[in-house]
């Protein structure tokens, strides 16, 4: 402090940062012109500007600001509202006064500038014009300025008070317990309270009914100060209360954090201002230095801490608040970081691959610590990816209306569940396979309204679109009330096509599942809506590329309901990298029940194809044979046993590698055929991998047993 | 040992003057940014308190109750800043215990003069 | 990228000498050449997206055999094609000269990237329309004549003209996964 300029140029720094100040509050009053404590604020600001100017013999300066000054003692004492004429005013009065300030260092006063300050001092004079007539209400509207604050906390507007609490040592024989007090204390608002264990004296010497304990609480809430007296009305007599206010509602307030950890042990009287300079003065934390210091026990410092941490998570909060409107942010932005933070998560998977190689503990250590940081971040561009499916839905009204009309039927389109949300990739990914669904169903699913008479429906069918959550997936549904699938003609035709045959043994679910064959066809005259049915197995396949799978359900005449269940979010997998041959195929984590040595596991069925799996006989697949893999076979093959909805199947590879997260890419239209495979991966040495199409492996692994 | 003064003033400027004057005078300064920092900093072996009125947190008025309703040195003279405006504070700040005032702005002899009326009752 | 632009420079140099004969022919077209099996062909460069080293491809299974994987290229993944088996020649062993040509294809109705792995690429020529003529259709287009539909005499030296979108075409890539399942299945 002692070695800044003169006081001359401490007054010009000071002054500065007082107009700053004015000039926050003026903003502060333009929202809300009955702040108190921006009044206040203002007041004080040009009252120290004009207080301390005439120290310095600053004439013009001095002379202009009192009359500001004045205008705001008037608004303070309640007999000038705050309006926008005035606050324009106050803020050009502002820049004035912080020219009238530059002009004391340059020394040159020019005409304009008085000019400008006559001006200003008119205008101001003009808020001051009934000044005399106003005194004979003065009498009745006096308040000292402490009843006048204390009405400020009773007002609108959340304060934090600290409460120092030291119930009276024989408070549990009075019958006042704390306890009960504390939580009267929480029932205002919230609270943090920080219990005081140092006057507990030695086991021995402890009165089993005395009451050692004392309280620091910081409670925040809208009730008055008189409302948190209130509580400790039955103990007043005895314990030892103080309560302050320590946040007050001005947002403006919060900007700068808290109080340092030094100053809020003073503001407790737990410790010397002295000593805290002393402490301050040394290099180390402060908490630690007046600890070993003796000024204060860790205890302290701690609720100290502990306070410090509390007023800046509700300013947070408040701020949160107040702050919370939405901004409209471009698609393609958020695309662009979802995709980043995609790269991200990838490229650390590199990294933590390259840390457990090198087996370097601290770079080991340090990957890990990004790693949770990624997560957050991930998490969050995720979030802020997700949009309705109302925006999915609302689309295929058009679509329904026009092919209605064009095929002479009568469809009312029903949409529910709109809010839920899904990741917009998803909802991309969704828009061609649901289109070919909402035409399959209006062109074979619904009846003309000629033959829904007939069958005694009304001739309007219904088509209803909905969503729902369902654990961390999405489904969706397609719902018409049309004239279901013919089952037993399917099944014909599956036989004709020799993909099944003519026992019994296959579910109905199975048969229908071969609509999504590819090429598989019911219909024997296409039409030019839904064509040959050729869709539905590019259906199947699309909502499979991300990561989902479509059931069917049918009833002859009452209607068919394809359900699509599909993940939150197709941003990011967590898999499982293994080795097959000389390449990696990464399993996602969410399918597999548990991975063996398959050495341990006993082999059974006809010619070996089945696994005991803890009792349970479950077919398996070589992904060696399966993927034509050359080359000899790893002498420790591993068996990952996955399932999907309940079906277990076991796969054997080569190896198994690490855990790794990763953005799944698309192989694209070439290899859109591919049996097996559902994406692509890139690993930290910027190679591609595949990514397992768990779905595909489990039926086909399944179907072959059948046969 | 020099005899030790406080000021309890929010303005830097202000205490940056105040505090040349009463060094050059050879006078120790203790220095507190608003009332309730003059409370924790007030201490028996002050001679003589000088504080603003208008401060934030706790003003002056406030700040000489809560000295002279307190335990340490309660009786220490307390000379109460004021500025021309602030005339009817005179009363409240006597009321509440102030052994004086002084207006702003002051020059250096005022000053000092004020402060040794106050120190030194017996001398007049 | 810095080996094609080294041919650049000598194609460049061996092209001075016609510059003066060519430079009335404003409309020319810029066309990379490259070797398949001996036989040199081009391809407009328009189409060509970048010209890299053969190698970082991972194999993916169940696919036609010309299909030699995809790799990644910026972080996109680029599905990669043999010419050589494409056009029903035995694979060659990759050499130093072995490239991969990135182009943009039509498949379908989408314009997806192709990269397409050849023995060597020579550089860019500027061929004007004068010097193409249409190719006479053969009796037997099945392999590798398929995608070349004109003929180009230039400086002396015949190249076959490539059209990039007959190089993968929807109904090729479909029949051959029909019969790879049927292969499977039987």
């Amino acid at each position: 402090m002692n070695e800044l300029g003169s006081p001359l140029d401490t007054f010009r720094e000071e002054a500065r940062e007082l107009l700053e100040q004015l000039e926050q509050h003026l903003m502060q009053l333009e929202e809300d012109p009955t702040d108190h404590d921006s009044i206040d604020g203002a007041f004080r600001a040009l009252h120290t500007i004009k207080g301390s100017g005439n120290m310095f013999d600053l004439d013009d300066l001095v002379g202009f600001t009192h009359i500001v000054e004045a205008v705001f003692v008037r608004v303070r004492d309640g007999k000038l509202p705050v309006s926008k004429d005035l606050i324009d005013l106050s803020l050009q009065a502002r820049d004035h006064i912080s020219s009238l300030l530059n002009e004391t260092e340059t020394g040159a006063a020019d005409n304009e500038t008085d000019e400008r300050s006559q001006l200003l001092s008119k205008a101001f004079e003009a808020y001051l014009g009934d000044e005399a007539q106003s005194v004979s209400g003065e009498v009745f509207e006096t308040h000292d300025s402490a009843t006048a604050n204390h009405s400020q906390h009773e007002s609108e507007g959340e304060f934090t008070y600290r409460i120092e609490f030291t119930p009276a040592s024989d408070s549990f024989l009075t019958g006042a317990n704390p306890l009960l007090i504390l939580n009267e204390l929480a029932e205002l608002g919230s609270i943090l309270k920080i219990g005081y264990c140092e006057a507990i004296p030695d086991l021995k010497e402890i009165e089993p009914e005395h009451c050692y304990l004392r309280w620091v609480i910081l409670l925040t809430t809208d009730q008055g100060e008189n409302a948190v007296r209130d509580v400790f009305i039955f103990v007043e007599g005895s314990a030892e209360i103080k309560i302050d206010v320590i946040a007050e509602a001005d947002p403006l307030m919060g900007e700068s954090g808290y109080k340092r950890l030094g100053e809020i042990l003073v503001d407790r009287g737990e410790i010397d201002p002295k000593d805290l300079e002393a402490a301050v003065s040394s290099k180390s934390y402060i908490g630690e230095v007046l600890v070993k210091k003796g000024f204060v026990s860790e205890e302290q410092i701690n609720s100290a801490l502990q306070e410090q941490n509390y007023v800046r998570d509700i300013r947070e909060n408040r701020r949160t608040v107040e702050t919370s409107t939405t901004i409209k942010v471009k698609v393609e932005k958020l695309d662009e970081l979802v995709n980043l933070v995609g790269e991200f998560v990838t490229m650390h998977a590199g990294i933590a691959m390259v840390a457990e190689r090198k087996n370097d503990q601290d770079f080991r250590a340090a990957a890990e610590q990004m790693e949770g940081l990624i997560r957050q971040v991930r998490d969050l561009s995720i979030e802020l990816h997700m949009v309705p499916v109302e925006i999915l839905f609302s689309g295929y009204r058009r679509l329904v209306r026009d092919l209605s009309e064009d095929l002479s039927k009568q469809v009312q389109l029903k949409l529910e569940g709109t809010e839920t949300e899904l990741d917009k990739n998803v909802i991309d990914s969704l828009k061609d396979p649901l289109l070919h669904i909402i035409r399959n169903s209006i062109d074979h699913g619904i009846e003309s309204p000629e033959l829904r008479k007939k069958k005694g429906k009304s001739p309007t069918g219904t088509l209803r679109l909905s969503a729902y959550y369902s654990g961390a997936s999405v489904v969706i549904q397609v719902v018409d009330d049309g004239a279901g699938m013919d089952v037993e003609r399917i099944r014909q035709k599956g036989i004709e096509r020799g993909v099944i045959d003519t026992s019994d043994r296959y579910s109905e679910q199975d048969i229908l599942q071969l609509i999504f064959a590819p090429g598989f066809s019911t219909n024997e005259q296409a039409t030019s809506v839904s064509g040959r049915g050729v869709g539905m197995d590019v259906v199947r396949r699309n909502i499979e590329a991300i990561g989902g799978s479509i059931r069917i359900e049918t009833a002859k005449d009452v209607g068919t309901t394809l359900s699509i269940r599909i993940p939150l979010t197709l941003a990011i997998v967590d898999g499982l990298l293994s080795r097959i041959g000389d390449s990696l195929y990464l399993i996602n984590l969410s399918y597999i029940v548990e991975c063996l040595d398959l050495q341990d596991v006993r082999k059974g069925g006809n010619g070996g194809d089945m696994i005991d799996f803890r009792g349970e006989i479950v077919p398996f697949l070589d992904l060696r044979s399966y993927f034509g893999v050359e080359g000899d076979r790893s002498e420790h093959p591993q068996l990952v046993v996955v399932a999907i909805e309940e079906k277990k199947i076991g796969l054997v590879v080569d190896d198994l590698l690490d855990k790794y997260q990763s953005v799944i890419k698309s192989l694209g239209k070439v290899y859109e055929q591919v049996e097996g495979i559902s994406g692509a991966i890139i690993l930290g040495d910027g190679k591609p991998a595949l990514m397992l199409d768990i779905d595909r492996l489990v039926k086909v692994t399944r179907d072959e047993v059948k046969k | 040992m020099a005899d030790k003064i406080l000021i309890v003033d929010d303005s830097v400027s202000m205490r940056q003057m105040t505090n040349m004057i009463l060094s050059g005078a050879g006078y120790e300064v203790v220095q507190a940014v608003d009332g309730k920092d003059g409370v924790a900093k007030m201490s028996a072996d002050i001679k003589v308190v000088i504080t603003d009125y208008n401060m934030p947190n706790m003003n002056g008025i406030e700040f000489i109750r809560a000295v002279r309703s307190g335990t340490v040195n309660k009786s220490v003279p307390i000379l109460m800043v004021t500025t021309e405006s602030e005339d009817s504070k005179k009363q409240e700040g006597k009321n509440a215990g102030a052994t004086g005032w002084i207006t702003k702005p002051f020059d250096k002899d005022t000053l000092l003069q004020t402060i040794h009326k106050v120190a030194n009752p017996l001398a007049f | 990228m810095s080996t094609v632009s080294q041919h650049d420079s000598s194609v460049g140099a061996s092209l001075g000498a016609t510059a003066a004969a060519q430079a009335e022919a404003a409309d020319t077209e810029k066309y990379l050449v490259f070797s398949v099996a001996q036989e040199k062909y081009a391809v407009e460069v328009v189409r060509v997206e970048e010209v890299i080293e053969a190698y970082g491809i991972t194999p993916v299974p169940r696919t036609p055999s010309y299909l030699l994987g995809i790799i990644n290229l910026r972080g996109r993944i680029v599905p990669v094609l043999c010419v050589r088996r494409r056009f029903g020649f035995e694979a060659a062993v990759t050499s130093s000269d072995t490239r991969l040509v990135v182009l943009q294809v039509h498949l379908g109705e989408e314009m997806v990237s192709l990269g397409a792995v050849l023995d060597a690429v020579h550089g860019v020529v500027d061929i004007s329309p004068s010097e193409i003529e249409k190719r006479p259709t053969l009796g037997n287009d099945e392999n590798q004549h398929i995608a070349v539909t004109s003929i180009a005499k230039h400086e002396n030296e015949l190249l076959l003209v490539l059209n990039a979108d007959l190089l993968l075409t929807k109904e090729y890539l479909d029949n051959s996964y029909e019969h790879l399942r049927q292969r499977v299945v039987g």
